[in-house]
């Protein structure tokens, strides 16, 4: 069975499904597929990172380092999600550890292009950063229901 | 409203039957399964409940419990309870061993709207002990695993030690049901999901959406940003089904206790259609 061309990955994962074929063929344009195995390190807490991946399908665990207690996971990202966002909306530094749990494709955009595609054709660029806002508003949120603890009453 | 089944046939609601203990199964720290067996036999012969409906257990001395029955419903003859240590009933029996008699009303309540998911796909959404008043959909649903679509189980809990059940889930999965676990906080060990159960329904693909009717038990906050989801995933918002709790007293919508607006949890739920309670759910004091 055929891969999947980018273009058609993009017309089923949630955070590109919404946009326009236009938009759509315009990212492909700037996007390289790879295929990671369980093991394979994204992007790493501290360092600089230049991409922002898509993941199109497996999954990426999100790690921190805490002083005392080492790596300590905090989330799990699967297809249709996009990590390593501070390449794009920080300052390039990476404020966790992505590591692929098992063999995980994604769909990766140089920041450089990316920027380059969004400043130049806003057409493009506006609901792609409006996808990434609402892709920043679910991690919040999902973050949010984390801090409530909401099943702490069951534990002892 | 979803449809409510009645008692024993010509039975009275009041009436406790006598029930032992046949056996006690630890699930996680302070949750345990009872499995219960009526002492008189013709009761067992009669007793049948629907996925979702609750017992009151009587503890002579202490007082009365509602505990939402976790069997399967075409399993006769034993009923078993999940049941979480959190007050004086649940405290007293959680110090009973097998053998042990005390007494059961029931069944009480709405159940899940088993016949209206068949034909299509179905989610299930839930978190930590909410997965008991499932279980019994989960069978329902596998015994009539051929007249449904997909069938997904989403189910998360604060760390690895709060999940129920895990030693099912492999059978689950091999009868048709997609099984995927989350936590909110992973441990050296896990090597799962890490986030919350919403986050899943969020990220799974839904195929016909409009055909799909979900199941939501667990923390309020939980099932609302579950029903907020799925409803932005295009599910309609009168197949969106939650189960509520509430201090049910009387069991039958007298006390009113459990009063939820216009509903009794107890008589009118407590699986309630969610287009029905969400303007109350994120009201205080309610």
């Amino acid at each position: 069975m055929a891969q999947p061309t980018i273009t058609e990955q993009l017309a089923k994962l949630q955070f590109t499904k919404d946009l326009s074929e236009l938009t759509r063929t315009a990212l492909a344009g700037i996007a390289q597929q790879r295929t990671l195995i369980a093991g394979d390190i994204v992007c790493r807490e501290g360092q600089s990172s230049r991409e922002l991946f898509l993941i199109a399908s497996g999954h990426v665990a999100l790690d921190m380092f805490v002083p005392g207690r080492g790596q300590v996971r905090i989330l799990t990202l699967g297809p249709g999600e996009v990590l390593a966002w501070s390449s794009i909306v920080g300052n390039h530094g990476s404020t966790a550890t992505g590591t692929a749990v098992e063999e995980t494709h994604v769909i990766a955009f140089r920041d450089e292009e990316f920027m380059q595609l969004c400043q130049s054709n806003h057409d493009v660029g506006y609901p792609v950063m409006r996808e990434l806002a609402k892709a920043i508003s679910r991690r919040l949120v999902s973050t949010r229901l984390q801090l409530l603890d909401l099943f702490a009453h069951e534990s002892a | 409203m979803n449809p409510v089944s009645p008692c024993l046939p010509n039975a009275d609601p009041w009436l406790a039957h006598t029930v032992r203990i046949a056996s006690i199964t630890d699930e996680i720290q302070d949750v345990a399964t009872y499995r219960l067996e009526f002492v008189d036999a013709a009761i067992a012969d009669e007793f049948s409940f629907l996925p979702g409906q609750f017992n009151m257990l009587y503890l002579p001395g202490v007082g009365e419990a509602a505990i939402s029955i976790s069997s399967d419903p075409q399993q006769r003859g034993v009923l078993d309870h999940t049941v979480r240590v959190a007050g004086n009933v649940t405290g007293e029996l959680a110090r009973l061993n097998a053998g042990a008699t005390f007494g059961l009303r029931g069944p009480f309540g709405s159940a899940w709207p088993i016949d209206e998911c068949v034909g299509g796909d179905v989610v299930i959404v839930t978190g930590g002990i909410g997965l008991a008043p499932l279980r019994p959909a989960i069978h329902e649903l596998l015994n009539r695993r051929d007249e449904c679509g997909q069938l997904t189980l989403l189910y998360g809990a604060r760390e690895p030690s709060g999940l129920l059940y895990t030693n099912e889930f492999d059978d689950w999965r091999q009868r048709g049901f997609d099984v995927a676990v989350t936590v909110d906080r992973g441990t050296d060990a896990w090597k799962g999901n890490v986030g919350v159960v919403p986050q899943l329904l969020d990220r799974m693909p839904l195929e016909n959406p409009e055909q799909t009717t979900v199941l939501c038990c667990g923390p309020e906050v939980m099932m609302w940003f579950a029903a907020r989801s799925a409803l932005g995933r295009g599910v309609p918002a009168e197949r969106i089904w939650v189960s509520l709790e509430r201090n049910m007293n009387c069991a039958i919508g007298l006390c009113g206790h459990c009063q939820f607006g216009p509903s009794f949890i107890c008589k009118d739920g407590p699986v309630l259609r969610y287009d029905q309670v969400a303007p109350l759910l994120r009201v205080e004091g309610f």
